[in-house]
């Protein structure tokens, strides 16, 4: 029953629009009769008109009633709307009355004075609904000064609060405070509501914002609600990275230090328009001149932007640093680059700082070494990275941390272990993506495994540097397994060798199998023979419940 | 030459020329609009630059996700039923008439007007790596790469014969005449390979000899004929001939070239004919092929454990790992489209057994193949499919399956494809695909392909007797659930 209220409550903003039209059409056709070629309402449809005007008034400000019960309006407005429907269905019924009595000479009043209440109710209903500034937020822009300088901007008052101003505050704010919560000002933001505060400095993954913010859009507490204005993805990761750096609110944004990414998003947050993209006709004349001249392949990688790809792999040895130099004229309009296979060296990937918007780099198979890859650290955009085959160490890998877009890194053949690869991808910002990096880390392991096997190795020290020519001998099979699923992996002979691992009370992994966080030593459970730590409870009663779902992860054991 | 010579052949070049005006001009009016097609100078965009082919498309529709595509094609059709759509009602009614239901009016190869009966799968299946795709037994290599793969289930066709239904799969259509996916690729983007074509054909078989392969599945059709694919010999060098007789060196052969192109030269000034830069571009391949193809060929940089990887025992030998192998070096020599033909998937009867000999012979290579471009990093642009023209019955015929056109599996991997998730479904019987918004007809599969490298199928078009051709016909529909 009490839904069925809440039904009929919910409706109060659709009726109400009825006597609205009512009475409104009501007066203008009484108006209309001031003319003497317009006809005039007979009496009888008056009687009619009058009647239903009053009966669905009478019913509105029943909704209404229903409506306010629900709670989160502001309590004067809501009084004073409350107030003035009342007066409308009142005066409706002693309209009625004064028609019937046949009273003339007061009725023209009687009905200008309905559509005037009938107005201002009607006025402060919608400010209940939209806010306060919905009939002037349009000018707002404007009005708002906006620094220049992104780096001078306050964080809180110029980025954060302009986005939850717009987007959050008509159902939370001054006018209609759901949830009694408000983030019109920062004293309430940081009150919070009724089911706490609304999100927890340092930590995104606790914060009740966040997480409704990423509930699907046809879940009931995702925020904001359907229907109305959606937070885009540039909003939703700026207020993250707001929370992720401890929701500071007197901050200037360069004091924060935000990774490129996040300054473009600020930026445009700002106002401030973006560089633009290189020009896509003189960059597609400078890529036909170097394509002649270097005879590389340098293609326009779709039919609008200006985005090329260019690919030396086929000049092997002829193509080195001087003539990666020479493709400065179409460097920020590279998206892709193969230089795998070349003659590049360290010094020439100086020439890579200029490639801003790279997005795929190969430098497999070249005498890149840890040294060359300091270079790498302006790519803000780079997303795939192959390294195959080259003298990569763990060292030169930890310098990869400034890349925030890497996704892909190609390691095979090369110096890297799993240990330092996992540490890379744990030093990356967004510790929810870590999970992308997990089948690489497997993969990786999986191909020492193999290595260390068929090489006959049998030492514990990481796989010698693949240079080149010795590539034939250090290179192992990576088994194909004939089981299905990912196999469990075994604890190493290596492993075995080292101190730790002879200690009981030592988990075998670093990560929780379950979740990938760093694990909590007291949470720990024994399976097949190994000790496994856990993060919390929660993920090893998970794991406890099916243990075979999570194989995969325990091999990322120290 | 005396006077009365020379004056006798000017007035046999005016009769000539008067007799064949009309003729020529037409014949040259029909050219030049196909030369316009490649004369970039015509056409306003430089399709062609220094006798090198850059696509007709000059840059992709939108950003490619692949650049190039290994086809192995299972020739003969593999029966979906036993390798990747397990059908567990179809096993409980193993031996009993097949529901005529399913089966009224409907076409069927070589079990036309006889008993049906259903035909359960004797193979194992495995929910295979974190994707859970029920793969066969048979497969095991396939099912430890599950999380690679996206295994689509609600194929069909329309050709129920093995060669149209090759040329369905190849050119969306079973008229002779029209180009096959290859050359559509090396028409519109070109090819990157400057040594090799860009279209490379390579042939296996077994056990026994299967269905040959007709060579008109890689004919370039009514596009000039430097987009046909070029058939590779699986056994001993690729190409044969391929070195200087004794007494002819590099620099003579070079010599020589570049004579019989100036001569061409002037034959396609006068004629306008683009199968004369076909042949001229020939030429100048077939020469830095010389090169090329012997260090293509050298597999002897190939480590062991590669070789393991594959399961190939000797480079060369002509099987199917082999050309996985040499699959993988032409990838990396930047051809756009390899097509590897495994002829042996035809089982009509004797399916137990021949199914086990034959995924023996194809599922470690095709895995390792995929497992291999994986780690050299080449997967993120490298699309894989895998799959034969047609499907197979789930109705016995004797101890083997018939040809199917209604529902059969393939997989692809890389290139942009989702990796790790299963599209389409069949009915309970796997007789045939689901009809909702998942269903891949080849046209679709047409279209989802040139999607990957960018290329908006109903955009590719080339004009021929008066109408424009693609692809996809005028069908088509990009599977955009598969892209990731």
């Amino acid at each position: 029953m009490d839904q069925l209220w809440l039904l009929l409550g919910r409706l109060h903003p659709v009726a109400v629009h009825l006597p609205i039209g009512i009475f409104v059409l009501l007066a203008l056709v009484e108006l209309g009769a001031l003319f003497p070629r317009v006809q005039r309402l007979t009496p009888a449809l008056r009687t009619f008109v009058l009647a239903v005007g009053a009966l669905f008034a009478l019913a509105t400000a029943f909704f209404g009633w229903l409506l306010a019960r629900d709670g989160g309006y502001d309590a004067t407005l809501l009084d004073r709307h409350q107030n003035l429907g009342l007066a409308v269905a009142a005066l409706a019924f002693v309209l009625l009355a004064v028609h019937l009595l046949g009273w003339r000479r007061i009725y023209g009043g009687a009905l200008a004075l309905t559509v005037l209440v009938l107005a201002v109710a009607g006025h402060f209903g919608g400010v209940l609904t939209h806010g306060e500034s919905y009939l002037t937020a349009f000018a707002a822009p404007a009005t708002r000064q906006t620094p220049t300088d992104p780096a001078r901007a306050n964080v809180f008052t110029d980025v954060i609060h302009p986005i939850l101003q717009q987007r959050c505050v008509s159902c939370h704010g001054p006018t209609k405070s759901n949830g009694d919560l408000r983030y019109d000002t920062l004293e309430h933001l940081l009150a919070g509501g009724k089911t706490g505060p609304a999100f927890k400095p340092g930590n995104v993954t606790a914060s009740l914002m966040i997480k409704r913010m990423h509930l699907p859009l046809d879940a009931k507490e995702h925020m904001p609600p359907k229907g109305k204005p959606q937070l885009t993805d540039d909003e939703a990761t700026l207020l993250e990275w707001w929370i992720e750096a401890g929701a500071p609110t007197e901050k200037r944004v360069a004091e924060l230090a935000p990774p490129p990414l996040i300054a473009e998003m600020i930026a445009a947050q700002l106002g401030i328009p973006p560089t633009p993209p290189p020009d896509r006709a003189a960059m597609l004349a400078a890529a036909e001149a170097i394509e002649r001249e270097l005879d590389i392949i340098v293609r326009p990688l779709s039919a609008d932007g200006p985005w090329l790809a260019a690919n030396a792999r086929l000049q092997l040895e002829k193509f080195g640093d001087a003539q990666l130099a020479r493709l400065a004229p179409i460097a920020p309009a590279l998206y892709w680059l193969d230089l795998g296979e070349t003659a590049v060296t360290d010094a020439g990937l100086a020439s890579l700082a200029a490639m801003k918007n790279l997005r795929r780099l190969h430098l497999d198979r070249t005498a890149v070494t840890d040294a060359g890859l300091a270079h790498l650290a302006p790519l803000g955009q780079l997303e795939s990275l192959n390294l195959h085959a080259t003298r990569i160490t763990n060292t030169g890998l930890q310098t990869l941390r400034a890349l925030p877009r890497l996704r892909s890194l190609y390691l095979w053949q090369t110096g890297v272990t799993p240990d330092g690869l996992e540490k890379l991808a744990r030093a990356q910002t967004d510790q929810r993506k870590i999970s992308r990096w997990k089948a690489q880390i497997a993969q990786l392991e999986a191909n020492i495994r193999a290595e260390h096997f068929t090489a006959n190795l049998g030492s514990p020290q990481p796989p010698v540097p693949a240079a080149t020519e010795t590539t034939a001998k250090i290179v192992a099979p990576t088994k194909v397994k004939s089981t299905p699923k990912p196999a469990p992996v075994t604890v190493t002979e290596e492993a075995d060798d080292e101190p730790n691992s002879a200690a009981p009370a030592a988990p075998v992994n670093a990560t929780c199998p379950v979740s990938g966080e760093p694990i909590d030593a007291a949470v720990t459970e024994m399976f097949d023979g190994k000790l496994i730590g856990f993060c919390c409870e929660d993920c090893r009663a998970r794991f406890r419940a099916n243990p075979g779902k999570f194989p995969l992860k325990i091999a990322t054991q120290r | 030459m005396t006077p009365s010579d020379l004056h006798h052949l000017r007035a046999q070049q005016v009769a000539w020329s008067r007799r064949t005006f009309l003729g020529k001009s037409a014949q040259a009016l029909g050219s030049l609009a196909l030369g316009s097609l490649l004369n970039p100078r015509l056409l306003g965009a430089a399709s062609e630059v220094d006798g090198r082919w850059r696509g007709m498309l000059r840059a992709p529709h939108f950003m490619p996700r692949a650049k190039r595509i290994i086809h192995l094609c299972m020739a003969g059709g593999p029966s979906h039923v036993d390798l990747f759509d397990p059908k567990p009602i179809l096993n409980r009614l193993h031996g009993q008439p097949f529901p005529e239901s399913f089966t009224r009016g409907q076409q069927l190869a070589q079990l036309q007007n006889t008993v049906l009966l259903a035909r359960g799968s004797t193979f194992g299946f495995k929910r295979c790596g974190l994707a859970g795709h029920m793969i066969s037994d048979l497969l095991p290599h396939t099912q430890a790469i599950a999380d690679d793969i996206c295994v689509i289930r609600s194929m069909h066709t329309e050709q129920i014969n093995h060669d149209p239904a090759h040329a369905f799969m190849n050119t969306g259509s079973i008229i002779k005449g029209r180009p096959s996916m290859g050359s559509w690729l090396l028409y519109g983007l070109g090819s990157e390979a400057e040594n090799l074509p860009g279209y490379v054909v390579l042939m296996s078989n077994g056990p026994g000899a299967d269905q040959p392969v007709s060579a008109r599945q890689w004919s370039s059709g009514f596009l000039p004929s430097r987009f046909q694919g070029v058939q590779f010999q699986s056994k001993g060098s690729p190409v044969h001939y391929v070195g200087n007789p004794d007494g002819v060196c590099q620099s003579t052969q070079r010599q020589v070239i570049e004579e019989v192109a100036r001569l061409n030269g002037f034959h396609a000034e006068q004629s306008l004919d683009p199968e004369i830069q076909t042949r001229i571009a020939q030429y100048e391949l077939a020469f830095k092929m010389q090169t090329s193809v012997p260090d293509l060929a050298d597999m002897s940089s190939e480590p062991q454990s590669i070789r393991d990887l594959y399961g190939v025992k000797n480079p060369g030998d002509g099987s199917f790992a082999s050309n996985c192998l040499l699959a993988r070096r032409l990838a990396e020599r930047g051809v756009r489209f390899i097509q590897l033909y495994h002829r042996g998937w035809d089982h009509h009867g004797d399916l137990d057994n021949r199914m086990q000999q034959v995924c023996k012979l194809c599922d470690q290579a095709s895995a390792a193949l995929v497992q291999d471009l994986k780690q050299r990093g080449m997967l993120e642009d490298t699309l894989v499919l895998w799959g034969g023209e047609f499907g197979r019955t789930p109705m016995g015929q004797g101890t083997g399956r018939d040809h199917h056109i209604n529902a059969f599996s393939v997989w692809m991997a890389g290139g942009g494809i989702k990796p790790g998730i299963t599209w389409g479904s069949t009915d309970e019987l796997g007789y045939k695909y689901i009809p909702d918004d998942q269903a891949m007809h080849v046209h679709d599969l047409h279209a989802t392909m040139l999607a990957t490298f960018g290329i908006d199928h109903t955009k590719l078009t080339y004009r021929s007797q008066g109408r424009d051709f693609r692809l996809t016909d005028v069908h088509g529909k990009v599977a955009t659930g598969i892209l990731a």
